[in-house]
């Protein structure tokens, strides 16, 4: 077992590598957005550091440069980042209270991230259990950095890049989770990954706000449910005669 | 503190509230129930549909693109995540290659 300044270092290890480098990517189109607005460096850095949630920070921008009110900002922003809420209740479980960073766990939760969050769920093992929230520590330090960089970047070279490149490392963030996602080998959870697929496009028509929360819900209910059931309704090796 | 500065502010806030109350509520729930692996499901339906939307109705920069481009960039790559065992790596990666391609093209 290592002590809680190893475990971090082995997370920022392992953070050498592409995850960080898809929020870069995501961050580096944000900055160019920003500096598009007129919005300075040190509030772009502290949206992209301090939401760090790109569909809520897009969706603050997009609302402020339209005359939205704050209430509309505030909700705007709450409803594109309450994926959070589930998120956080499905990581926390995979960490030990013994751990000792583990106290400080409403503090080092702000570094969750897709990236991190996918990293850490699909790769559980990538830690000792009694390690893994100083790994996590590490390895969400190292995404928040890329962020702050692909920001400033994006900030700085708003129009340097050719248009075709700037578009392609927006794209690549989506389309990296998406295949990362259908990776799962878990029945229900690509169960629900497939229904949300059809169903966030078609909610978002319903209500850009409420749509997404109410997808995720059904989807991941249903992939659940048929799940469960299915595996219910298998005979057993000892009904088969 | 101007406008924008405040709904910062308060954003960040707002934003926290959601990892922060995940934080709380996770301490309550059994992590081998049946609710932890339907929250699991929620939050993975969920970021698919965010996904799915992003790539349908894009915001910000990537709605100047069109719909065929993202289309068939994506097709392109699940042909190839497919034809290769489901690798991820590769899919992603013809898929961007193809996306850029198509705006070359397009900007010929």
């Amino acid at each position: 077992m290592l002590n809680s300044r190893q475990s971090v270092l082995s997370g920022m290890r392992a953070g050498l590598s592409l995850p960080p480098f898809m929020v870069f990517s995501a961050m580096l189109g944000f900055g160019s957005l920003a500096k598009s607005q007129d919005v300075s460096l040190l509030l772009t850095l502290l949206s992209a550091g301090g939401i760090y949630g790109m569909p809520g920070q897009v969706a603050m921008l997009e609302i402020y440069a339209t005359g939205g009110t704050l209430l509309a900002i505030l909700t705007g922003v709450a409803m594109a980042n309450m994926r959070f809420l589930p998120m956080t209740i499905a990581m926390m479980p995979l960490y030990d209270e013994r751990e000792p960073l583990y106290r400080w766990r409403y503090l080092f939760v702000h570094l969750m991230s897709i990236n991190s969050w996918t990293y850490m769920l699909q790769k559980p093992d990538c830690a000792h259990p009694l390690n893994r929230f100083g790994f996590f520590v590490g390895f969400g330090t190292m995404c928040i950095a890329g962020g702050l960089a692909g920001a400033t970047l994006g900030w700085f070279a708003a129009g340097s890049f050719s248009n075709e490149i700037t578009l392609t490392l927006i794209f690549l963030n989506p389309a990296y989770f998406i295949f990362l996602f259908c990776t799962n080998r878990k029945a229900n959870i690509l169960c629900s990954i497939a229904i949300g697929a059809v169903l966030g496009p078609l909610f978002y028509l319903w209500s850009p706000d409420w749509g997404l929360p109410f997808c995720g819900l059904v989807a991941g209910t249903a992939g659940f449910w048929f799940c469960r059931r299915a595996n219910t309704q298998q005979p057993s090796p000892g009904d088969r005669g | 503190m101007d406008s924008l500065a405040l709904a910062l502010v308060l954003c960040i806030l707002v934003t926290y509230l959601w990892r922060g109350a995940g934080v709380a509520l996770a301490q309550r729930i059994d992590p081998a129930g049946a609710v932890f692996e339907w929250i699991g499901c929620v939050a993975y339906g969920l970021l698919a549909g965010l996904m799915a939307r992003v790539m349908i109705f894009p915001v910000g920069l990537l709605a100047e693109t069109s719909l065929i481009t993202r289309g068939i960039a994506m097709v392109a790559g699940f042909l190839v995540f497919y034809w290769l065992n489901r690798h991820f790596a590769a899919g992603t990666l013809v898929a961007i290659v193809v996306f850029y391609g198509l705006l070359q093209m397009a900007s010929l």
